[in-house]
């Protein structure tokens, strides 16, 4: 992870230029060109900041042509932070250039709190116009059904982009259509978990409120109710195993499946025992992906949560975790967004953050912290604060003592993709699987690249989506290799590009969150039924 | 000097306007290798061509020749010397496209290759196959064949295995007026000739300054069965020199024999938080390789040579060990700053050879020039051939502090000359040890130069290196 506080002057002279980073750079792995290697971006953003490079767009495309992935940093002999220099020259090339009205406009609505529900429902109205909805058909070929939005009784997969529109190729497949956001959701079926109910409308009330030295504004906590007793609204997950023959079959002994490593510290990583008595009390922060696009992923994750006796917080005024306008060097959305989320994850003493977003996570832990440094000494030690209670989902699973195993089966063969902000910031690898591999019956692989970008990069596959695609093909021929009938993940940016990529190849194969699979397996006290349904 | 409009239509026209690069952005980026010199200007060529082929090549240089425009060819950009910076501007050639593995002759133990191809995925390809490319970089994961031929590149392995020259059966050349020539005999798949001039010798190591190699005819080597590796800690780094001497003497031929003085160790753990390294002003890491029954006799018989001088001896056969230790020292050098906050590691100086029995000398030597100099200096390499890699480490945002580097790499460039060796063992000239060549070589120089000028009368291939 970066170290923080971050100099900038220092960490661009760490590059002693070696080159090494051209060995794993996912994009100069497709072009070969100098100036998409992580050094040749340094050398760049170091010559925009000593002003010897005019901000031209060949400048401004040659910085923007990064996935942020930080397999350069891990690769790195000196260790070099190279993504957090190029969002440095990100920011200053958009204070030099300034940032397209299209870009500035979403990113004020993203933030906020009513304009971004109101641009969620018109991205969900004009979904069906410029996309064509993609069924699973009659699901012969699926191993898993989990929820999700349903069209005639069909699965939607998703939308596929009908035209090429900017920032849209032809033939994309986005997220299908939701009635209505996660929290939105939340908020009508279980309004006890959506916490701090009266919201701030204003972003200069937020401010004004720091400046005082004011923990809150005029809201009230709402009040929570324990996890437990709380009315079961949500829908269930469903698991139907469509090929009998599976099903049948008793999985193969772990440990022939598992690389050494999980099968010996699985106890470690999943000790048994008791749940603590002090049910920890948590705070859900569910990002825009899950909210909008995947809300099945923040049902699953409140199910896991609640299955393992902790206490959740939904915090109601919490936005977009800031990446998007970080990334597209906009520092003052992305303070804006920070400072919104420290408020909102501030209200209370939770024991941790739950992500169940790698891109969040990693943007809460990392990028909170680094931005937030260079301002106020109390929203510095509140970023710092936050930070270290952040846990990505598996991790935070991991990490209890007691965690309660599923006792439903999935008898399939799955791989697991590690997402980068997961595996190269976080660090976070071991636990995902640690939990697949908890799930009864289930056949745990490993793919030759399992942590190779699979090219999404957020906002990266809207500018630079032919490049996001060629990557994303090196990464599926890794998941066929290994046969897997079901491909897991810890990050819905990374979902949404590994569907496109399933249904670009006509694959069949199942791309799920990995807490999905958890929460279908918690879901199920008895056998499925093997002849579907 | 800029490029007239003519000359950029006309390669336009040859390689398509994708792979004609004249962008600030792209010239600015291929300004730069590894080495201190480039860092410390700004060489950008005025047009980057990524040509994909021999027959572009030639008619790229030919254009060049009718023009006089200088034509720097490149490969991955990973050397250290500057050697692949465009001082004169003129046309820079990325290689790194023609990276084709174009034939598999492994029964003749050999291979057909483009010079754009990286060194770990060659050895990569011919793992699974039995065989290797002996001859070792730290750089392999990025660097290329041809820039490996143009600067006869070597690495640990030298000292059993020898240097790129002696892998080098072949060579396709593109010469500076654009003719296509083959050294090594047109047609021949033979393991040695006593045919001509030796061409390909000439070549390997001509640092891109009378022709662009285009295709290699390399030999490779079946893989050795099992690797071990001895470790062995000095409390005075003088006594590390003894042990080399004394495992020679014992004619023992280990696969490699690296040093790391205590400056080198601490980088290599702060690299690697797991490494377990033992204490002691140099350590020295043998690798020995061949038969089961021959590592571990070899390894045993170097253990017992170095007992009496080391204050830790210890060896292992382990291949997760054996990788482990391997890693962290094979990039000592880039990672050579984390011994001293708020510094970088500058590639100058980095290089010299000195004879065997002189390196106990040439290490001392080398701290009292950091010392003198008030500049801390990881020192790390191949000792087993007298070859050092001094990484001297300043913090380049101040002019003082760049300064006192140029002073410790002078001296270690006169201190090698001084110790009766050279100022390059494995890196080149180009750059960086040109001003040195007088000094080096007396009247051979102007035997260079003649070459130079028989070749390239018109002075456009890789001008102003090598003090040609």
């Amino acid at each position: 992870m970066a170290r923080r506080p971050f100099d900038l002057s220092e960490e661009i002279m760490k590059c002693v230029r070696c080159g090494q980073c051209r060995s794993v750079c996912p994009i100069f792995l497709e072009t070969g060109l100098e100036r998409h290697t992580p050094r040749g971006r340094i050398i760049l953003t170091k010559a925009l900041l000593e002003r010897t490079l005019t901000p031209d767009k060949y400048l401004a495309d040659a910085l923007n042509n990064c996935l942020l992935c930080h397999s350069c940093v891990v690769e790195c002999p000196n260790g070099v932070n190279a993504p957090e220099i190029i969002l440095y020259g990100r920011a200053e090339l958009v204070r030099r250039r300034g940032l397209s009205l299209v870009k500035k406009t979403i990113f004020r609505v993203l933030y906020h709190p009513r304009l971004y529900r109101w641009l969620g429902r018109v991205g969900a109205a004009l979904l069906p116009i410029i996309g064509r909805a993609v069924t699973a058909g009659a699901g012969k070929e699926q191993v898993i059904v989990l929820p999700s939005a349903a069209v005639n009784g069909n699965r939607v997969k998703g939308f596929q982009v009908r035209w090429s529109l900017p920032g849209l190729a032809k033939g994309r497949l986005l997220p299908p259509v939701r009635p209505r956001s996660f929290m939105a959701d939340l908020k009508r079926r279980e309004p006890g978990l959506a916490a701090d109910k009266a919201t701030v409308e204003k972003d200069l009330l937020v401010e004004q409120a720091f400046s005082r030295g004011q923990a809150r504004t005029q809201e009230e906590a709402s009040p929570h109710e324990p996890a437990l007793s709380r009315q079961r609204t949500r829908p269930q997950a469903e698991v139907l195993l469509r090929q009998p023959a599976l099903f049948r079959q008793r999985a193969r002994q772990q440990e022939e499946v598992l690389p050494r490593e999980w099968d010996q510290s699985q106890e470690k990583v999943l000790p048994q025992g008791a749940i603590p008595k002090a049910r920890p009390k948590v705070a859900f922060f569910v990002g825009c992906a899950i909210d909008q696009a995947y809300p099945e992923i923040g049902w699953a994750t409140l199910e896991v949560l609640e299955k393992n006796g902790i206490e959740v917080v939904v915090p109601e005024s919490q936005v977009c975790c800031g990446i998007p306008a970080l990334a597209a060097g906009d520092l003052e959305a992305a303070r804006t967004a920070m400072v919104k989320n420290l408020e909102a994850l501030g209200k209370e003493d939770y024991s941790a953050v739950i992500t169940a977003c790698a891109t969040c996570g990693s943007t809460l832990r990392v990028e909170y912290p680094g931005v937030l440094s260079e301002g106020r000494p109390e929203l510095r030690e509140r970023a710092r604060v936050l930070a270290e209670r952040v846990r990505d989902i598996s991790e935070f699973l991991a990490e209890l003592s007691g965690f309660t195993r599923p006792t439903g089966s999935l008898a399939a063969r799955v791989t697991y993709h590690d997402p980068c902000h997961l595996k190269k910031v976080q660090g976070v690898k071991d636990e995902p699987r640690a939990l697949l591999a908890a799930i009864p019956e289930l056949q745990l692989v490993e793919m030759k690249n399992a942590d190779a970008c699979c090219g999404c990069g957020g906002s990266y596959s809207l500018a630079y989506y032919h490049i996001s695609r060629r990557i994303n093909e090196r990464k599926w021929k890794g998941v066929e290799e290994t046969g897997a009938q079901v491909l897991a993940t810890s990050c819905p940016g990374c979902l949404l590009h590994l569907r496109d990529g399933a249904e670009r190849r006509g694959s069949k194969v199942e791309v799920v969150h990995v807490v999905e699979l958890l929460a279908a397996a918690y879901g199920d006290d008895r056998q499925p039924d093997a002849q579907g349904s | 000097m800029a490029l007239s409009r003519e000359v950029l239509r006309r390669l336009e026209i040859l390689l398509g306007p994708e792979r004609v690069m004249t962008q600030d952005v792209d010239r600015l980026v291929y300004a730069f290798d590894s080495s201190f010199e480039a860092s410390l200007n700004r060489y950008e060529p005025d047009v980057v061509l990524r040509p994909q082929n021999t027959a572009e090549i030639s008619a790229i240089l030919k254009l060049a020749w009718e023009y006089e425009i200088p034509v720097t060819p490149r490969g991955a950009g990973t050397g250290q010397n500057g050697g692949a910076v465009a001082v004169r501007g003129g046309i820079l050639l990325d290689l790194s496209g023609m990276k084709r593995i174009l034939a598999y002759d492994l029964e003749n133990l050999q291979v057909l290759i483009e010079p754009g191809l990286v060194h770990a995925e060659l050895n990569q390809a011919l793992k699974p196959q039995g065989f290797f490319f002996p001859p070792d970089p730290g750089s392999s994961k990025m660097c290329t064949l041809g820039g490996m031929v143009s600067f006869n590149s070597s690495g640990m392995r030298a000292v059993k295995y020898g240097t790129t020259r002696e892998y080098v059966l072949g060579l396709e050349v593109v010469l500076p007026d654009g003719q296509v020539i083959t050294t090594g005999g047109l047609r021949s798949r033979a393991l040695k000739s006593a045919s001509g001039y030796e061409l390909t010798r000439l070549f390997v190591g001509s640092e891109g300054t009378l022709g662009v190699i285009t295709k290699i005819r390399l030999k490779v080597l079946p893989l050795p069965e099992k690797r071990g590796l001895v470790l062995a800690a000095f409390p005075r780094v003088e006594d590390a020199g003894r042990a080399v001497i004394a495992v020679f003497r014992q004619h023992l031929t280990p696969s490699a024999i690296e040093i790391l003085d205590d400056s080198a160790m601490q980088a290599a753990m702060a690299y690697k938080p797991g490494l377990t390294l033992p204490t002691g002003e140099a350590l020295l890491l043998f690798e020995v390789d061949g038969s089961p029954a021959d590592v571990a006799y070899q390894a045993q018989r170097i253990a017992e040579t170095c007992r009496g001088l080391a204050s830790h001896v210890d060896w292992s056969d382990d291949p997760q060990r054996v990788a482990d230790l391997w890693e962290a020292r094979s990039l000592v050098g880039a990672a050579a700053s984390r011994v001293k906050p708020g510094t970088t590691r500058v590639y100058d100086g980095e290089d010299i050879c000195v004879p065997i029995a002189r390196v106990p000398e040439a290490l001392k030597r080398i701290r009292q020039i950091g010392r003198e100099n008030d500049v801390v200096i990881v020192t790390y390499g191949h000792i087993g051939d007298g070859n050092l890699h001094s990484a001297p480490v300043v913090d380049t945002r101040k002019p003082e502090e760049v300064e006192k580097a140029k002073r410790v790499v002078d001296a270690i460039h006169r201190l090698a000359l001084e110790l009766e060796g050279t100022t390059t063992g494995e890196h080149g000239v180009g750059l960086s040890r040109a001003r040195y060549m007088e000094e080096e070589h007396g009247p051979a120089l102007e035997v260079m130069r003649v070459i130079k000028r028989a070749l390239d009368p018109k002075g456009i291939m890789n001008p102003g290196k090598m003090a040609l």
